[in-house]
């Protein structure tokens, strides 16, 4: 089996490019779906730590993670498609009438 | 391994439960007018406020769920905080949501609306009375996708959709980071029940993975309590949201967001203050500070009022940052206080519509202390309170925070806020003023006053003044419901 560490550093790994791409893509979808990226990046570390600890909590915590993330991927598709109908556009950067 | 649940404890969320099947059943029933399911919202959050009242009086607390759930004088007080606040609301709401007459579609989708707010007021409980960090996880989130879809509820207007979509990409990333820094924790103690943690964390020096959970925990707060530098997507969520929603969700969550922080770093993380005492009091300044610069430059109220709630986020994290009991409880009693009047503000923005639409901008406030003096009235308490002066609950409220942070020993810390709560009369002040001083630019239009609301705007405006003339009423409870 593999150490505990090579597990995080993936992890961290995929938190990190989860954020980047959430900075830097303009696209709703694409910035959801590195969030989506996020939350599994904490699932693998999770399931990582519970069995490095010989435990089953964290493998447990995984499924009600994955039972958030779907709920907010129907809530958030839905939402972006009522921009979508005002605007015919999802890039965050031109769906801007809120500023000052 | 039997499960030993004590359902006494849970009675609150129960009868918010039960309330919310109630609202989904008679949304069902299309003869029934939409009008009764706000009422509905009003009544089963005061039987489960009056239920809370009680427990608080006979100190009915205990830990239920296998550890998961504790309900002591913090998550009672705080329910208390939040079922008000949820009252009021759905108080301002109910002629707010009927609009005019002509949008039927608007009439017809009543239902959700407020099977919503009692989905985020149930997530705000059990934040407040999560013991165990997957708890705090999933109130946090079924308080959070409540508030996204409450956002956007107004479908038909573009920037409701856009608030909707801002406040859901940024809270989803925020979320991320919390759920991350859990992880870390978990990896770090090797448990997730917060006073399991405590007691690891007391028993050793902190682990690598310790700390940097902890401080993503602090970036996934400070998100959803909108603490800056993480501060951006209040103002734009205020603005587009309805004025009802902006209400609830600068009240009832900010407190929720609050509460688990309070429960996580005072009791969970509670040796490691070294570690984050000194990022909070950082973060406190900078929150004030950015908060009413930055709402000084506002012409629209809606945006005032958001940097405003920025504002008061930081004086918060004072009480916060002084992390003893006394700070602990004055930082409550700031988010009890701070929630009626900011609900209070918002109730008047709504009162003062005219039938083009809602008053805006700085200007359109010009002449009202002569046209609406009632209302200009009411406002500029709801407003005097929000800048802390005597003798309204926001004197109160700063007055025992600054107290407890001098206590600790952040006199600096202090002196940053009083300069502040300086600046921030400015901004408050310049309200009142237009409303009595200036001369309206065309015809001020009065169109008459909506029942609901005005029972809203005055139930705040009664509760600003007994606990700014009668602190010790909610203070001696603040005080026994410290952790």
């Amino acid at each position: 089996m593999l150490e505990l560490e090579y597990y995080l550093i993936l992890s961290a790994l995929l938190f990190t490019t989860g954020v980047i791409g959430v900075l830097v893509r303009r696209n709703a979808i694409i910035i959801f779906m590195c969030i989506e990226l996020m939350l599994n990046a904490a699932n693998l570390a999770f399931v990582a730590i519970s069995r490095s600890l010989g435990q089953t909590e964290g493998q447990v915590f995984v499924f009600f993670v994955m039972t958030v993330a779907a709920a907010e991927v129907a809530i958030g598709l839905a939402i972006i498609v009522s921009v979508f109908k005002h605007r015919q556009t999802i890039n965050v950067d031109e769906v801007n009438s809120l500023k000052g | 391994m039997p499960i030993d649940i004590n359902w006494q404890l849970l009675m609150p969320e129960l009868v918010i439960g039960l309330t919310l099947l109630l609202v989904l059943v008679f949304d069902m029933i299309d003869s029934l007018s939409k009008t009764v399911l706000g009422w509905l919202t009003i009544v089963g959050a005061g039987i489960a406020l009056w239920v809370s009242v009680t427990m608080r009086l006979d100190s009915t607390y205990g830990i239920t769920f296998g550890g998961m759930f504790a309900v002591d004088g913090f998550s009672v007080f705080f329910n208390i905080i939040f079922l008000v606040s949820t009252m009021l609301v759905s108080l301002i709401s109910i002629n707010y949501l009927r609009g005019d007459s002509a949008d039927r579609r608007r009439e017809r989708r009543q239902g959700p609306y407020y099977l919503l707010i009692l989905l985020a007021t149930l997530g705000m409980m059990l934040m407040a009375a999560g013991n165990e960090l997957i708890v705090v996880f999933l109130g946090l989130e079924l308080m959070s996708l409540s508030l996204y879809v409450l956002a956007g509820y107004f479908r038909e207007h573009a920037v409701s959709s856009e608030a909707g979509m801002k406040y859901l990409l940024l809270g989803a990333f925020a979320s991320a980071f919390f759920l991350y820094g859990i992880a870390l924790l978990y990896g770090g103690t090797g448990t997730t029940s917060i006073p399991a943690i405590a007691t690891v964390v007391a028993s050793g020096s902190p682990s690598p993975l310790l700390l940097a959970g902890m401080f993503l925990l602090i970036v996934g707060f400070g998100f959803k309590v909108a603490i800056v530098p993480f501060h951006q997507w209040a103002p734009d969520v205020y603005d587009g949201a309805p004025t009802t929603i902006a209400a609830f969700i600068s009240a009832g969550p900010k407190a929720a967001g609050f509460a688990a922080f309070l429960r996580i770093f005072t009791e969970a993380l509670q040796h490691l203050q070294p570690e984050w005492g000194g990022v909070v009091i950082l973060l406190a300044m900078l929150t004030m500070t950015v908060g009413n610069v930055l709402a000084i430059a506002q012409t629209n109220i809606k945006r005032m009022l958001a940097y405003s709630s920025v504002a008061h986020a930081g004086y918060v994290l004072i009480g916060v940052a002084a992390a003893n009991r006394e700070g602990i409880s004055s930082a409550m009693l700031y988010l009890l206080v701070y929630c009626i009047m900011n609900i209070g503000a918002f109730a008047a923005v709504i009162l003062a519509k005219t039938s083009a639409g809602e008053r805006l901008t700085l200007s359109d406030y010009a002449g009202l202390g002569f046209r609406k003096p009632l209302l200009a009235l009411f406002l500029t308490v709801m407003l005097l309170s929000l800048a802390g002066f005597p003798p309204t609950a926001g004197f109160v409220g700063k007055f025992y925070v600054f107290k407890s942070a001098v206590q600790a020993g952040h006199i600096w810390l202090v002196a940053i806020g009083a300069v502040n709560t300086a600046i921030s009369a400015f901004y408050y002040l310049r309200v009142v003023v237009t409303m009595y001083m200036r001369e309206p630019a065309g015809e001020v239009d009065v169109s008459p006053y909506p029942r609901t609301l005005v029972v809203g705007l005055v139930l705040a405006a009664i509760g600003v003044l007994l606990i700014g003339i009668l602190p010790s009423l909610v203070f001696d409870a603040a005080q026994n419901s410290g952790l």
